[in-house]
């Protein structure tokens, strides 16, 4: 990348655009992008392949709340291609970059699809009539077969078609041109040429994903074998979509396998053949993809071969105990040896030793899945020379520095997801979200530039509900995708004979641009005060068409949408007059139900520019300075003397060796010193009012000073506690059992004269956690924490002998391993089971303080050996008072006691409660890199509703009819949303007056799920748009036939 | 405690995922997994592991390292231990009474210095003590005594460099043997004063080129020569390498067989030596595989056995050591691969040969195939291509 020369003396604003191009259509990209255009800024999204969704749309389900993968990230692809600021080009790929932060010049080459992206509309007839199948279908991991004109996948955005230019008859051999023939839209082009496109934006985001190393692997792992597969084979043999439509079966004969071995590590963690990091989300995948075969077919056999158990995450370890003691899936502690077939059945022998008894096994798996290494995309070296930025040794994206991983070394281009290093989905997208804050941080100057806002012209138009219904109806052909299986002339007859139905019409495709000009025509032209559409599904098209009808000056909420393409075509395919009568159905129902629809009103509220942020700990910190320096009156509140959290109690931290104190003193200064910040130290909330965009918070400070703040948005960064043993080890009666952070304070001492004495240290990591009952969850921070101990003390003191006794080693993410595998030579490891703790005794008089006994599976006896010093690792737990802030805020914990976000997959920053979020150790244990992303993220979360001013609310609300409410509280107590309380109502009568509870649905926070609607018992509850009566009426409309 | 320092430091690098174990050759008849000797070690069993023998055991094939996620070298581990065992008297059970290393043993003093008569030159060679091209003979004439054929590696090989170069080639009539069994016997001291000998002498020759046709002595003197000796520094080649070059630069070719003779099927064993004892960028098995691949264009047939390259199961014994019934089940089964394959057995190793050809004294089931080496095979195959044509077909 060259500098741009020209850098000019304009002024700084001048010089800056206020667009971001993000680099990668996966999830990283997709929530990266939307964060964006929610912040003010304009998105350019470049995909390589022809359709958005990344990894995460191939896999089938994601843990651990098993649901399907693509059917969470399908609404964020829908909205990406709709949100009219963001500028999706797929099937392009960035070809020159230059400039600087703030204003750089990008060329993409946009790669020809011979399809008319504004022309095709999806239907599909061309790959039906396609004759060549030939090509392997990339999307199913090459698995099944597809045309050589197609769609990745049914759920592809842009919905479009393109042809494979290697594949097409036409474009190699010059015959065929059997889809020009077909389409009805004309959207096919065999002229198009590659296209270069030049666009301008201030920062750029890498979200590149990852490839899956497979045949490359050395011969051991039998990958060669027809029934060896890899875990993204697996995961597409195992979607509903996938290449044998969901049913589990293996390749060579097409069979159920009975027993299936999940090997871990299949390359990964392997110096050997390079790559020597943990790919981190495999031991989680993995149990997932048993615990799914087991729910296919229970009588299947699962087996999981690993080598340590690294559950990195939030509950995760519970999960793979789950997929055990739930599922019965069967784990073995060994890496096996190799896996050789057998000719004849097809069948594989897997070759290992078992470390557990020790002895030499085969087993016989019909089918095998490997867990093969996660490694950066083939292009990202070429993506990183584009850009001018590095890569590191693992041919990752290299990042600014070990605590800044979301950027890189260049300025203003920013990393985000898989391509700076091994990650799984709710880390990218916290991630995502933070990369999107560091944009704002650079372009915030220029917010809201570039934006497009839809101004509509036409008025509003005034319905009285008591006025005649005027319905009009356009009923889709959608090419021939629908026209062919229902019979659309005679549904419209029919339709058109209905009450009520003023105009209905059919067309080729209402999704053209030419149909959103025929309703508005139609509307003025009959004066319909309603509108339907029949044709695909609203997940895609609802809101282009309200938008059309908003511009011909019907309210949004006056249109109704009837799926007759998913609920009729495709579904009846065989059955043309049952579907064709099931389309005359559901439309007729929703004219029934189109009658009784109202306008809604969307009201606007305003926005507090203010933020607070909770707990002054390093995730606390990065977040609050985030805010300030955007312009953010930011409220930081420590319930502690002193700014720094849990970092003032540590040595030296991971992975960098740099003194905690010197690490954080920098922030602490920024912090103190911003203008924008106001910090509250020894002060705790004492009540928190309001809902999002404004609350009203009381803050108390020692001393019983009060201050009364508003604020827009509250982060909640309120860290996490070391667990202090009560019973284990003696830890209360002897002085030299500690735990680590105690270490921790004695290595902050100056003088280590201590460490004269102490000839031998002993660590026992898991201590009370990952137990069977009590605390349950692997704290995932404490391994690499003790062997940086072990190396500290190892250099402090070089004839120091070090025992580390551990069960599994949480070693996850890029440099760990290598860290891992350096810190072996300081310390000896020994392994222990959970049902055979060591046992730690006073010794009589003699060189050390204690005796450790332990149980050791090589010699299958005990061993001893003395220590002088024995250091617990113990696991970070939720301290108590987070009861109290999780009652104020009206927010959940999980069952540890952290807070619980959400959704654990896609919003894993967010709560539940509009305005209110999360991040740091509060969430779950993290080390500081993590939660330095993590508070990036929050912090770019809460900057897309402080900039926005205001907020539109949904019209789609529940609404409390007052006179029915009896003030039971059922509907408070399940709105996900909080946004119900119960309030007291003064109702007067003839002789009385009384104070009732009434529920009170705050609008601005519903939702309108309709759960509070469902729980109460007096049908005192509605949601707009959904009434009973509209319900009802439909149900009528179609008992009536 | 005999194993320290830096060889710890390797020990403890192990992470212990006992993928070793299933990959360890000499698991497939005793039970033997390195990962769990190394585990006891470090956790202070050293005596027991010493005591027991086990380490003279190992084959030190480097199977397990190939497949090593943490590249453990327990081969390398195991060279050093034995080196500290013989100190603290815990001895092998050397084959052939420890003959052959014992004559090691005896030309390692430096006081004696051996005179090697040429008797066995074939006429037509022309050698000299001064040149270019120096061949290493190695140890392969000495064993003729006891194994009949093990002097034609040597014949043919001379007969090969002599028919391609112009000039004469170096002998060195005081050739030590290279040290490679004292070496991974652990007689390291003995080894060194080898070298020191054999580098002088290689230095006063003149010779720019040193060519083997031994795997072990092209290992020695290509790996452990030079991480030993740093003015060390003359090109090592096999005679693989050599002719594989000489093919590529068009200056030989391969006579076509004559049309009645029976066609030779032909496999190739890997030498441990040639293949998981060097840097992966050298890349030996394909160029021996090239080899292969011109002559089946002259009308021989190539097959691969099912381990191969890498993966090449063990001839069983290496220097000298663990000769037993367990190592001729190893052989047994590596033969048996070979036949399903072919009649002719290629190897390039003359330890691996001798081995071979031992069994087949035992097996009838193994007589019927033919255990031949590479330069025996390709003596009479080979063309030299002249120099005017040479220059045209690189034009073409």
């Amino acid at each position: 990348m060259s500098k741009s020369k020209n850098s000019s003396q304009k002024s700084q604003t001048d010089d800056l655009i206020g667009a971001a191009l993000v680099i990668g259509g996966g999830i990283a990209g997709i929530q990266a992008s939307l964060d964006l255009t929610e912040m003010g800024f304009k998105v350019f999204l470049v995909e390589k392949t022809p359709s958005i969704g990344g990894r995460m749309a191939q896999l089938d389900k994601t843990f651990p709340t098993n649901d399907c993968s693509l059917c969470i990230l399908a609404p964020k692809m829908v909205e990406v291609f709709r949100n009219p600021n963001i500028k999706l080009m797929t099937y392009s790929e960035v070809i020159e970059v230059s400039g600087h932060a703030g204003h750089f010049f990008i060329k993409i080459l946009k790669k020809p699809r011979y399809v008319d992206e504004d022309k095709c509309k999806g239907c599909g007839d061309c790959a039906s009539k396609c004759p060549k199948i030939e090509a392997p279908n990339i999307f199913d991991m090459n698995l099944g077969r597809r045309k050589s004109i197609y769609i990745p996948f049914p759920q592809a955005v842009p919905p479009v078609y393109l042809i494979d230019s290697d594949m097409c008859l036409f474009l190699n051999k010059g015959v065929c041109r059997v889809c020009e023939r077909i389409c009805e839209a004309q959207a096919i082009n065999f002229e198009q040429k590659p296209e270069e496109v030049q666009i301008e934006v201030g920062a750029i985001i890498v979200a590149i994903g990852f490839d899956m190393l497979a045949s490359k692997l050395p011969d051991n792992w039998g990958y060669k074998y027809e029934n060896v597969i890899t875990s993204l084979e697996y995961e597409r043999i195992l979607c509903a979509s996938g290449p044998f439509e969901g049913h589990v079966l293996r390749l060579s004969d097409e069979k159920e396998p009975h027993k299936i071995a999940f090997i871990q590590c299949a390359g990964s963690r392997d110096f050997h053949i390079g790559i020597p990091y943990c790919s981190s989300v495999c031991c989680m995948y993995t149990a997932k993809e048993a615990i799914i075969t087991k729910e296919h077919s229970n009588s299947s056999e699962c087996y999981i071969f690993r080598h340590d158990l690294r559950a990195y995450g939030k509950n995760f370890y519970e999960y793979t105990q789950r997929a055990q003691d739930e599922y019965g899936v069967k784990y073995f502690n060994s890496k096996i040896s190799k896996i050789v077939e057998d000719p004849k059945t097809k069948d594989l022998i897997i070759k290992y030793e078992d470390l557990d008894d020790g002895k030499f096994h085969d087993l016989r798996a019909n089918l095998v899945v490997l867990a093969t290494p996660l490694v950066p995309s083939e292009d990202s070296e070429k993506v990183a020379k584009i850009l001018g930025i590095n890569v590191d040794k693992y041919k990752f994206f290299k990042e600014k520095t070990l605590y800044d991983k979301l950027s890189s070394e260049q300025e203003g281009i920013f990393l985000c997801g898989f391509c700076q290093g091994p990650l799984d989905i709710p880390e990218t997208v916290a991630d995502a979200s933070g990369v999107a804050n560091k944009v704002s941080t650079l372009l915030y100057l220029v917010r809201n530039t570039l934006l497009k806002e839809k101004v509509v012209s036409v008025p509003e138009k005034k319905i009285n509900l008591e006025d005649e219904p005027c319905i009009g109806v356009m009923i889709c052909h959608c090419g021939i995708n629908i026209g062919k299986y229902v019979d659309v002339p005679q549904v419209l007859e029919y339709i058109k004979t209905l009450p009520n139905v003023t105009v209905a019409v059919d067309n080729l495709y209402s999704c053209s641009s030419d149909s959103q000009t025929r309703i508005k025509e139609l509307i003025a032209e009959y004066d319909l005060n309603r509108f339907i559409v029949a044709s695909c599904t609203p997940r895609t098209h609802e809101k282009l068409f309200q938008e059309t009808c908003e511009e011909a000056g019907l309210n949004k909420y006056l249109f109704e949408m009837v799926n007759i393409r998913d609920q009729c075509s495709w579904v009846h395919m065989e059955q043309k007059v049952d579907g064709t009568k099931k389309a005359k159905d559901l439309i007729e129902m929703a004219v029934a139900k189109s009658r009784l629809l109202k306008p809604q009103k969307e009201s606007k509220l305003s926005i507090t520019p203010e933020a607070l942020i909770i707990g002054g700990g390093i995730s606390g910190l990065i977040a609050t300075l985030n805010i300030a320096i955007q312009g953010f009156t930011t409220h930081l509140v420590e319930k502690e003397s002193k700014l720094g959290g849990n970092l003032n109690n540590l040595y030296q931290i991971f992975p960098g060796y740099q003194k905690a104190s010197e690490f954080l003193e920098p922030f602490v200064n920024k912090v103190k010193s911003h203008s924008n910040i106001n910090i509250y130290l020894n002060s705790n909330i004492t009540e928190i009012r309001g809902y999002i965009g404004n609350y009203d918070v009381i803050i108390t400070t020692k001393g019983n000073k009060v201050n009364n703040i508003k604020v827009g948005i509250i982060i909640v960064a309120t860290g996490a506690n070391e667990l202090i043993p009560e019973t284990i080890y003696n830890y209360k009666k002897e002085k030299n059992v500690i735990t680590q952070l105690e270490l921790e304070q004695k290595l902050r001492k100056e003088n280590i004269e201590w460490l004269d004495n102490i000839k031998s240290i002993t660590f026992i990591l898991c201590v009370n956690s990952r137990q069977k009952e009590g605390i349950t969850y692997c704290s995932n921070i404490c391994c690499t924490n003790a062997l940086k101990n072990i190396n500290i003390l190892k250099k402090l003191k070089p004839d120091l002998a070090l025992i580390l006794i551990y069960r599994d080693l949480q070693m996850s993410k890029k440099g760990n391993e290598e860290f891992y595998r350096d810190s072996r030579k300081n310390a000896l490891f020994l392994r222990y089971s959970l049902d055979k703790l060591p046992i730690i005794s006073k010794t009589k008089n003699g060189k050390f303080n204690y005796k450790i006994t332990l149980f050791e599976h090589n010699l299958k006896g005990e061993v001893e050996f003395y220590g002088d010093l024995i250091i617990l690792a113990t696991p970070m737990i939720a301290p108590e008072n987070f009861k109290e802030l999780s009652k104020m805020l009206k927010v959940p914990q999980d069952q540890s006691g952290f807070f619980l976000e959400a959704h654990v997959k896609l919003r894993p920053i967010d709560f539940a409660t509009d305005g209110v979020f999360l991040c740091g150790c509060a969430h779950w244990p993290k080390n500081i890199q993590e939660s330095i992303a993590q508070a990036n993220g929050a912090a770019g979360r809460a900057i897309r509703i402080l900039s926005a001013k205001e907020m539109k609310t949904s019209g789609l609300v529940a609404e409390v009819i007052e006179d029915y409410c009896i003030g039971c509280g059922k509907c408070a107590d399940v709105c996900p949303y909080n946004a119900i309380e119960l309030i007291e109502v003064e109702k007067t009568f003839e002789d009385y007056t009384l104070c009732l509870k009434k529920s009170n649905i705050n609008s601005a926070l519903c939702k309108g799920c309709g759960t509070c609607g469902v729980q109460c018992p007096n049908s005192a509850i509605f949601i707009s748009h959904f009434s009973f009566k509209q319900i009802n009426a439909m149900i009528k409309a179609y008992l009536k036939n | 405690m005999i194993i320290k320092g830096k060889l710890r430091e390797y020990l403890n690098n192990c992470y212990q995922c006992a993928m070793c174990s299933g990959i360890c050759q000499m698991g497939r008849i005793q039970k033997y997994t390195p990962s769990r000797i190394i585990q006891l070690i470090i956790e202070g069993f050293e005596d027991r592991i010493v005591e027991s023998g086990m380490l003279w055991d190992c084959l030190t094939c480097n199977s397990c390292l190939e497949k090593c996620p943490y590249e453990v070298n327990f081969a390398e581990i195991v060279r050093d231990a034995r080196n500290k065992m013989l100190d603290a008297g815990i001895m092998p059970k050397i084959a052939h009474k420890g003959f052959y290393t014992l004559l090691s043993e005896i030309m390692s003093k430096e006081n004696i210095t051996p005179e090697k008569t040429f008797e066995w030159v074939p006429s037509g060679c022309e050698v000299s003590e001064k040149g270019n091209i120096l061949y290493f003979v190695g140890c392969a004439p000495l064993f003729s005594y006891e194994f009949d054929e093990s002097m034609n590696n040597a014949v043919d090989t001379l007969k090969i460099l002599c028919k391609i170069e112009n000039e004469p080639i170096v002998l060195l009539k005081d050739e030590k043997c290279c040290g490679h069994d004292l070496l991974w016997q652990g007689k390291i001291e003995a080894f060194k004063k080898l070298a020191i000998h054999n580098i002088k002498s290689f230095e006063r020759s003149g010779a720019s080129l040193i060519i083997t046709s031994c795997a072990e002595g092209y290992r020695t003197l290509k790996i452990d020569y030079p991480s030993m000796f740093e003015n060390f520094n003359v090109k090592v080649k096999h005679l693989v390498e050599y002719l594989y070059e000489k093919l590529k630069e068009n200056k030989i070719k391969f006579k076509k067989e004559k049309k009645n003779t029976k066609i030779l099927k032909l496999t190739y064993h890997d030498p441990c030596r040639l293949s998981r004892f060097l840097p992966k960028s050298f890349n030996i098995y394909e160029k021996i595989r090239y080899i292969f691949k011109e002559l089946e264009k002259v009308g021989y047939v190539y097959n691969e056995m099912v381990h191969n390259k890498s993966n090449s199961l063990c001839c069983g014994v290496s220097c000298w050591l663990n000769c037993s019934d367990k190592a001729k089940a190893l052989r047994y089964h590596r033969m048996l691969e070979a036949k399903d394959v072919a009649d002719n057995l290629v190897t390039t190793c003359p330890k691996c040969e001798i081995h071979f050809r031992c069994l087949q004294n035992d097996t009838e089931t193994v007589q019927d195939i033919n255990v031949i080496d590479l330069s025996n095979l390709l003596e009479n195959v080979i063309e030299v291509i002249p120099s005017q044509q040479n220059k045209e077909v690189s034009k073409k």
